[in-house]
């Protein structure tokens, strides 16, 4: 075990450096940022001085040493735009695209999970024929037109739900669906295939002959061992897609997230800003990646080997 | 005479039954996806043909008009306008070709770096193998849609980026799939026998292995290509893909997003566009795996 | 004797969904138990042995078939009249069922107090410390060394035997007048096997359970059984005493399966010396279905399904033979 998770430690800790380096050669690899920042007629001296400032005047190499040992103390770098640390405005909008990472898994899962189980339950009723066209057409329909389709049903047409900003509860629920679009297709199928599964066994078979109600068969016989395949997906599919899917959600609604800064970000060309918001959001990916791995060989021994 | 009834009677069924067997298989087909992937192909082929209007022609006259049964649409305009007046419609259809291209595209080179790779890793073993399989993981540890945001944001949204972002996405899981398969073919018998024969490593690779991973790649790469179209929405939503004013179907839906309460169509059309065509690849997708390997089935 | 059979089997039929149709995988089948008696039956696999036992409870899914015939008499009440709820009374109250794999019939992810726990609580109601005195009796009485610890212990921490005592622990909470075996002892090794044989003739004795015990073996029938039913594609082709049928087998199909068993321990499930296959379901011949296989068969026999004879006390058979072929 001990040797499992050192080498799960290290693989992550190499993933990080491989997507340190991408992002610090990708951010070199385009054009000149300091060109953009002066404007047109900047002078020459003015430029010099910018480029001093932020480091780019040394030769590549030794700026990504710098940026290597300057990320090791937690140091980004600073936003061209704002002035301010890039890591700064990351952390003080993590709390936002958190909020709808968590909302979005709540809501899938509530969602999922009990019409994967009565899917199940009732193969070939409405419900299951409803749940399955769902689970495929929702994974053909991408989400930020989703994102757009609710706007315009919830708030602009019925004026339930506001349609962007962040504030009240009510301005967490679209995006948290929206980022969990593809989510809830796939969890559900994945609930009603490995219910189904259940249902068959020996044991559902004996719950049954023990003259159990229907009610007690299904959630505490079935539902508990149908749930352990669908748990180490949603891990996975909160690492995927919450992660990142919340890039796409947060733009379209305007949610001062993480993932709206990478666009914001971007559209101003800020790029140490750019870096900051890339490499943290890919810093919890790797380490949820890490944990998912790790918690795999804590319950299943023939994976550590 | 009972006795010779009884038994000849299943075989006469099973030989009449031939034209029924072909036509059961027919049947099976998924036409309705077929169908509209074919429509689909048609429309990127033919999109100068079919579509009214060029899809980046402005008409300031007649922009955000409205579809044809809404008061104030026309049938000129059936899909109405946008605020260029550009024609929805005819930006639709030249938008299959956009999507298409850079879907197959993108999956033709991610299938033809994973063979590669993974051929080369299936079939040489040792050092090779374990050096190229950990960069594979490597690639699959990383994330994403934001290693593409970022080659998009460097590179500049273009139809090129695009498929060198989803190519480099999605070769990693070719190269697992093939190097399983080749190793498998590798050990077998007439594998062996061609050695033995002096058949050079070029000679094998290309005569036996390389036919014999066909199905499983067209398998995955069938697969595949729905989420290659929703990557690369995504990405020129986002605007890391294709560049405006080209008319991707992600372009259009963000070119409208501004006025999604007064010009709705302009974005609803080409979304259901994305998702008819993806619709259609995995439903036919699934029917291919399911056809072809169906070991695969239980994902 | 004035003491009418505990359960009473007439006429059973059970169609299973297949392609577009339905197929026969119980067709009339007919058989009664009294108290303290064992019933055997008997056949290869596929022959409707298990289609039986499920329909008896009427626990066929309905995604796969369902009961369209007949009559299930338990202690006086036809189990086909109830509603679902009024079934569930019953179930495992007064009919139970032992599943034939200990390894996937008892539920991984719950303690064995629970899963023993659940079906007392259901039947006696009882709660708290006398829930658990009554699970450590029941477990004690199916003869599992150390109950007290078993309780809460998973079933993959105990072995296929202990395993199988377990389902006969829940099986006996009721305690209930019938017991279904589904081949039980299958999945055992033959020390395990005798043991639990052993153990359910004891319970057998001290509760006058009657018993319903599936097998493929004739040696396990000669040490449990008092009457055997034999199965054959769907129906039940002989029934007789043990003594009766293993002296006297009528039915040409159980006289091939004797012939074949030198050794009563060996399985009928490995039979090679019947030429041909069972039938498929689907593809039944007209007449007997054994006749493609029967040595004795004439165009009779495959033309017309065969009378049943009575052979003798309490043994009949279906055959043309038995009949003079119709002459």
């Amino acid at each position: 075990m001990l040797r499992f998770t050192l080498s799960r430690l290290l693989q992550a800790a190499v993933t990080l450096w491989m997507v340190a380096t991408i992002v610090f050669f990708l951010a070199r690899l385009t054009g000149d940022p300091v060109a953009l920042l002066a404007g047109e007629n900047a002078t020459a001296e003015y430029e010099a001085e910018m480029r001093r400032r932020f480091g780019l005047d040394l030769p590549l190499w030794q700026q990504y040493l710098v940026f290597l040992k300057q990320l090791s103390m937690g140091d980004l770098g600073t936003s061209i735009v704002s002035g301010e640390p890039a890591m700064m405005q990351v952390l003080e909008r993590w709390p936002a695209t958190l909020e709808i990472a968590v909302a979005g898994v709540i809501i899938t899962l509530s969602l999922a999970l009990p019409i994967g189980v009565y899917a199940a339950a009732n193969r070939g009723s409405w419900l299951d024929t409803f749940a399955r066209a769902f689970a495929v057409l929702g994974q053909a329909v991408p989400a930020f037109w989703v994102g757009l389709i609710f706007i315009l049903v919830f708030a602009v047409h019925l004026g339930w739900l506001p349609a962007g900003g962040r504030g009240t509860i009510w301005h967490v629920i679209l995006p948290a669906i929206t980022t969990g679009w593809f989510a809830v297709a796939g969890i559900m199928r994945l609930t009603r295939s490995s219910m189904l599964e259940v249902l068959a066994s020996e044991y559902v078979k004996l719950a049954r002959a023990k003259g159990l109600p229907a009610r007690t068969v299904i959630w505490k016989h079935a539902f508990r061992n149908a749930t352990i395949p669908v748990i180490t997906f949603t891990a996975l599919v909160v690492l995927a897609q919450f992660l990142t899917g919340s890039i796409v959600a947060e733009t379209v609604f305007s949610y001062p997230g993480v993932g709206s800064l990478v666009i914001d970000a971007l559209r101003k060309r800020d790029f140490p800003q750019l870096q900051a918001a890339v490499f943290f959001l890919s810093m919890l990916y790797v380490f949820v990646n890490l944990g998912i791995d790790l918690v795999y060989g804590f319950l299943d021994p023939r994976i550590r080997s | 005479m009972a006795l010779s009834k009884g038994s000849g009677a299943p075989r006469l069924a099973a030989g009449k039954g031939h034209p029924l067997g072909l036509w059961h298989q027919l049947r099976e087909l998924p036409l309705v996806p077929m169908g509209a992937i074919a429509l689909l192909l048609v429309m990127a082929i033919a999109a100068p043909l079919l579509a009214p209007y060029p899809p980046t022609e402005q008409s300031l006259l007649d922009r955000l008009m409205p579809p044809f049964w809404i008061a104030g649409g026309d049938l000129l305009h059936p899909l109405g306008t946008d605020h260029y007046g550009r024609d929805v419609l005819s930006r639709v259809i030249w938008g299959a070709r956009v999507s298409l291209s850079v879907a197959l595209v993108a999956i033709v080179v991610a299938g033809a770096i994973g063979t590669v790779v993974g051929i080369i890793a299936g079939y040489f073993g040792g050092f090779i193998e374990i050096a190229l399989m950990r960069v594979a993981d490597a690639f699959l540890a990383i994330p994403a849609v934001l290693v593409a945001i970022m080659l998009g944001a460097t590179l500049g949204p273009s139809f090129e980026n695009v498929v060198a972002v989803i190519g480099l996405l999605y070769w990693p899981r070719y190269a697992r799939q093939v190097r399983g398969e080749t190793l498998a073919i590798k050990g077998s018998d007439y594998v062996k026998l061609a050695r033995v024969a002096g058949c050079s490593s070029t000679r094998i690779l290309a005569t036996h292995i390389f036919p014999n991973l066909v199905p499983s790649l067209l398998v995955l790469a069938s697969l595949q290509v729905g989420a290659a179209i929703i990557l690369e929405a995504t990405l020129s939503f986002l605007g890391v893909g294709i560049p405006p004013p080209q008319p991707a179907w992600g372009v259009i839906v963000e070119d409208g997003r501004g006025m999604l309460a007064s010009a709705w169509w302009i974005s609803l059309f080409p979304g259901l566009a994305i998702a008819i065509t993806v619709l259609a690849f995995n439903l036919t997708g699934d029917w291919i795996r399911d056809r072809l390997d169906p070991k695969l089935r239980s994902r | 004797m004035s003491s009418a059979p505990v359960l009473k089997v007439e006429g059973l039929v059970t169609e299973l969904r297949s392609g577009g149709g339905s197929v026969r995988a119980v067709d009339d089948v007919s058989f009664e138990i009294n108290a303290g008696e064992t019933l055997g039956l008997v056949g290869e696999s596929g022959s409707g042995k298990s289609m039986t036992c499920l329909s008896i409870l009427r626990l066929i899914p309905s995604s796969v078939g369902r009961v369209t015939g007949g009559r299930v008499v338990l202690e006086g009440t036809d189990l086909m009249t109830l509603d679902e709820a009024q079934m569930r009374h019953h179930r495992g109250r007064r009919i139970s069922i032992i599943l034939q794999d200990p390894m996937t019939s008892l539920n991984p992810v719950l303690r064995i107090g629970d899963q023993v726990g659940e079906a007392i609580k259901l039947y006696r109601g009882l709660e708290g410390p006398a829930l658990r005195d009554a699970i450590v009796d029941g477990l004690r009485a199916m003869r599992i060394p150390a109950p007290e610890q078993r309780v809460s212990a998973y079933p993959h921490e105990l072995s296929g035997g202990m395993r199988q005592r377990v389902g006969a622990a829940i099986a006996m909470a009721g305690p209930p007048a019938v017991l279904i075996a589904d081949e039980p002892t299958t999945a055992l090794d033959a020390t395990v096997q005798s043991q639990l044989l052993a153990l359910l003739k004891d319970v057998q004795r001290e509760t006058g359970l009657a018993i319903l015990f599936v097998t493929h073996d004739f040696g396990i029938v000669a040490t449990i059984c008092d009457r055997v039913a034999v199965m054959y594609a769907g129906r039940i082709v002989e029934l007789a005493p043990v003594a009766e049928l293993f002296a006297n087998p009528r039915h040409p199909y159980t006289e091939a399966l004797l012939r074949s068993v030198p050794d009563l321990d060996v399985d009928v499930e490995r039979l090679y010396s019947i030429e041909g296959q069972p039938p498929a379901l689907d593809d039944l011949p007209a007449g007997c279905s054994f006749a493609p296989r029967c040595a004795y068969a004439r165009d009779v026999c495959r033309e017309r399904g065969p009378p049943r004879i009575e052979a003798g006390p309490l043994h009949h058979a279906s055959c043309w033979k038995l009949a003079g072929y119709g002459d």
